[in-house]
């Protein structure tokens, strides 16, 4: 047994034989002995060793032992050492009875054999061992139970007052400890009205069952606030068998509770996204069919256009040599009657394979005279228009040019109508009528109203959108109106939809005009002279500058007007040069005011040089103050 | 441009359709000025044709099976500078055109047009023009 395990003992008495006596006793023990003579030595040996035990004699020359051991029974750091009176002379039961009420832990009444003496000691170390263990295991617990995260309480009654709470209750509660022990119900007092009837209840079968319980509910704080709190609570059987006592614990989760709550709405909103998502994943994926289909219809209807046309060439070419010969005029007539439908094929064939381009690709100066489009595409036109119903048209009288491509013409026209055409199909009866006016020098109106059963305001507003559709799939794909917008857009053109329900639907379409292209105001803009020795490049050239309307003259077959233009392969062949010079003759000398090109110049090098040439030309001719 | 030529316009027609191309030897023949030298349904022999028969013309269907029109003309045009190949097809789009005369031909008909308008083009072509149908003519000024 190491000192720091062995027992010290103060043995005080003034009677020193007696003193060595028990000391030699104890020491034999192998306890650790100190002595003192005097009560004053024997509290100061107490403040300074702490003994374990005092072996206190009741016949002090200062003091009477009562009297010391009242002294450490009341000093807080020594009432816990046990005491032990020793006399040979107070040994009377009221003296006994004297020490033992002092705070004394024993009485020995001397003569005391050595082996009671050691016997009593020893049993009294022992008790104040165990008694210290146990108020550190109690200090270690109170620690412990306050460093909880929550409230560790007790209670007799489940449901009842509380005959402990640790201190973090006030954490969990908004109330300190000492209120909450006071109060009948503990801090269920606090439970919210909404969830009392729940606990009551879950509280009332665990009492029933005598079994643990656990339960979530909510509690209001005195700042009026709400917390969420988890209470867990587990009956114990008493020590002495008579039913149980219960320890609880409960913490505050109300952050759990938030978290939880933002979780399953955060869930619910993924879910939505998720939905969201397959929603536009499948839409796309329907978009892509349908725009495959479209473009698969687009090249049915060229190559029937295609077919169509190669048939019908050789039937006019049989029908025309048929006409040539000397028939009956029955046989003529007939043969009229064939030519007509033949034409009619051939403009079906024609519009056919004109919905079948590509309409946003036409040259931005593209144009087209509405009465020679009509005569060509109303055919195409009728054709889309159920029987039930009429198609009528209004062009204007004399000719009008519009700033857009034929093929865009046609297709904006073609849905249109097709659009009209739908939303009547169950109708027995309609028209649908075309009409494009000048509505000025600048800008012409088409149009087409029906006599359908018209548009709701949302859905005139969005009939536009691609996609957007009113008729079942498979009938539309919703992108008919969306190309013509788009076609409009191309044109720098504006749409306009004038609909309500029962009364019709007007497109309306303001679109530019511009001056007959075929018909340069001021005859032609100059003659050019060709000295170009290859012929396939002198026909090219030819080709473009009469497109440019310029007069086109061979070299050596006229004179040469002073301002002509001048083509040559060859700049010997040149005599005077001027700004007015195109050269195709491979040479990358620059000269001032002279377009060259390459000797065998590709369609679109030639066309720019000629375009170039002829339009400097004419703004410096513009710009010359002497003509 | 218009005027008919002194001596007939030889035409040597490749195109596998029969109909079209016995029509046209029927409308070439009733309108007079054209000597038709044939036609032939795929473009194996052309070359061998046209060294042997040297025609003006040779009006050349866009869609032959076997090699590429295109190709024959880039083969052709140089080696015979005194025959004119003129295109011949259903498919008339501006890119195909600009093609054909970078390719070395000197016109370009629509067999949607009528057959008045292609008989104009191989004359067109005859006179030293470019040839084109109203279709493909249209095209070029877009």
């Amino acid at each position: 047994m190491s000192n720091a395990d062995r027992a010290t003992i103060l043995v005080v008495d003034d009677h020193e034989a007696a003193r060595y006596s028990r000391s030699r006793i104890l020491r034999r023990a192998n306890y650790i002995v100190i002595e003192a003579g005097t009560g004053k030595e024997a509290l100061a040996a107490i403040a300074e060793h702490r003994p374990t035990l005092v072996l206190l004699d009741v016949h002090l020359p200062d003091m009477s032992g009562f009297e010391v051991c009242g002294q450490i029974k009341s000093d807080p750091a020594t009432s816990v050492v046990p005491v032990v009176h020793m006399s040979a002379t107070s040994v009377s039961t009221p003296d006994q009875v004297r020490g033992l009420e002092g705070g004394a832990d024993g009485y020995l009444v001397e003569p005391v054999s050595p082996e009671v003496l050691v016997a009593t000691v020893g049993a009294l170390v022992r008790m104040h061992r165990a008694e210290r263990l146990a108020r550190k295991n109690q200090q270690v617990m109170d620690v412990l139970v306050g460093n909880l995260p929550g409230a560790a309480y007790q209670t007799d009654a489940l449901g009842g007052p509380l005959k402990f709470v640790s201190n973090r209750v006030e954490d969990m509660i908004g109330r300190p400890a000492a209120e909450v022990l006071s109060l009948p119900r503990g801090w269920l007092e606090f439970v919210e009205a909404a969830d009392r009837q729940r606990l009551d209840q879950q509280l009332a079968d665990a009492v029933a069952r005598k079994a643990p319980f656990e339960c979530t509910y909510r509690v209001r704080w005195p700042d009026g606030s709400t917390h969420w709190i988890s209470d867990c609570v587990t009956p114990v059987p008493r020590e002495d068998g008579r039913g149980v006592f219960w320890e609880g614990f409960a913490t505050d989760v109300t952050e759990r509770i938030k978290a939880q709550e933002v979780i399953a709405r955060e869930q619910d909103r993924l879910e939505a996204l998720v939905l969201q998502k397959t929603e536009e994943v499948r839409r796309s994926h329907e978009q892509l069919r349908l725009s495959e289909r479209l473009a698969a219809i687009g090249t049915l209807a060229a190559g029937l256009g295609h077919d169509m046309g190669n048939l019908l060439l050789p039937v006019r070419m049989r029908l025309e040599m048929l006409m040539s010969m000397p028939l009956p005029s029955d046989a003529k007539e007939n043969l009229s009657a064939i030519d007509i439908s033949c034409d009619y094929l051939k403009k079906l064939a024609g519009g056919l394979r004109m919905l079948a381009l590509d309409a946003s690709t036409s040259a931005a100066n593209a144009s087209v005279e509405v009465k020679e489009w009509g005569a060509e595409v109303l055919p195409l036109l009728t054709s889309m228009v159920p029987r039930q119903l009429k198609l009528t048209t209004t062009f204007p009288s004399s000719p009008c040019w519009i700033r857009i491509g034929k093929t865009a013409m046609t297709q904006i026209a073609f849905n249109l109508i097709q659009n009209a055409a739908d939303a009547m199909r169950s109708q027995g009866s309609g028209s649908i009528h075309l009409s494009i006016e000048p509505i000025n020098s600048q800008a012409a109106e088409l149009s087409v109203s029906d006599t359908g059963p018209g548009m709701s305001e949302e859905v005139r507003r969005r009939c536009l959108e691609p996609f957007f559709t009113t008729k079942p799939r498979g009938v539309s794909t919703g992108l008919g109106l969306a190309l013509v917008h788009g076609l409009v857009r191309d044109a720098l053109g504006t749409i306009d939809v004038v609909s309500a329900p029962a009364k019709g639907t007007i497109f309306k379409l303001r679109l530019h005009q511009m001056p007959d292209p075929r018909s340069p105001q001021h005859g032609p803009a100059g003659v050019a002279v060709l000295d170009i020795a290859d012929a396939r490049t002198r026909a090219m050239v030819a080709e473009e500058l009469r497109r440019m309307s310029i007069e086109v003259r061979i070299h050596g077959t006229c004179e040469v007007p002073a301002d002509a233009f001048l083509v040559a392969d060859s700049s010997i062949r040149v005599g005077h040069l001027s700004s007015r010079v195109l050269l195709l003759d491979d040479s990358s000398e620059k000269r001032t005011g002279v377009y060259r090109v390459p000797r065998h110049p590709r369609v679109q090098q030639l066309r720019d040089a000629v375009k170039a040439m002829v339009q400097s030309t004419t703004i410096s001719r513009a710009s010359d103050p002497t003509p | 441009m218009n005027t008919r030529p002194a001596h007939p316009i030889s035409i040597l027609c490749v195109d596998d359709n029969t109909e079209l191309t016995e029509a046209l030897r029927g409308t070439l023949a009733r309108l007079g000025g054209f000597e038709w030298l044939g036609s032939l349904s795929d473009t194996t022999t052309l070359r061998a044709m046209i060294t042997r028969l040297k025609p003006n013309i040779v009006l050349l269907d866009v869609d032959m099976p076997g090699r590429s029109s295109f190709d024959l003309l880039s083969e052709l045009g140089p080696i015979f500078p005194g025959t004119r190949i003129v295109f011949f097809s259903g498919h008339v789009r501006a890119e195909l055109i600009d093609r054909a005369l970078d390719g070395g031909a000197w016109g370009y008909a629509s067999k949607s047009d009528t057959p008045n308008a292609v008989v104009q083009c191989l004359r067109d072509v005859a006179a030293g023009n470019l040839g084109f149908t109203p279709e493909s003519r249209q095209l070029l000024s877009e």
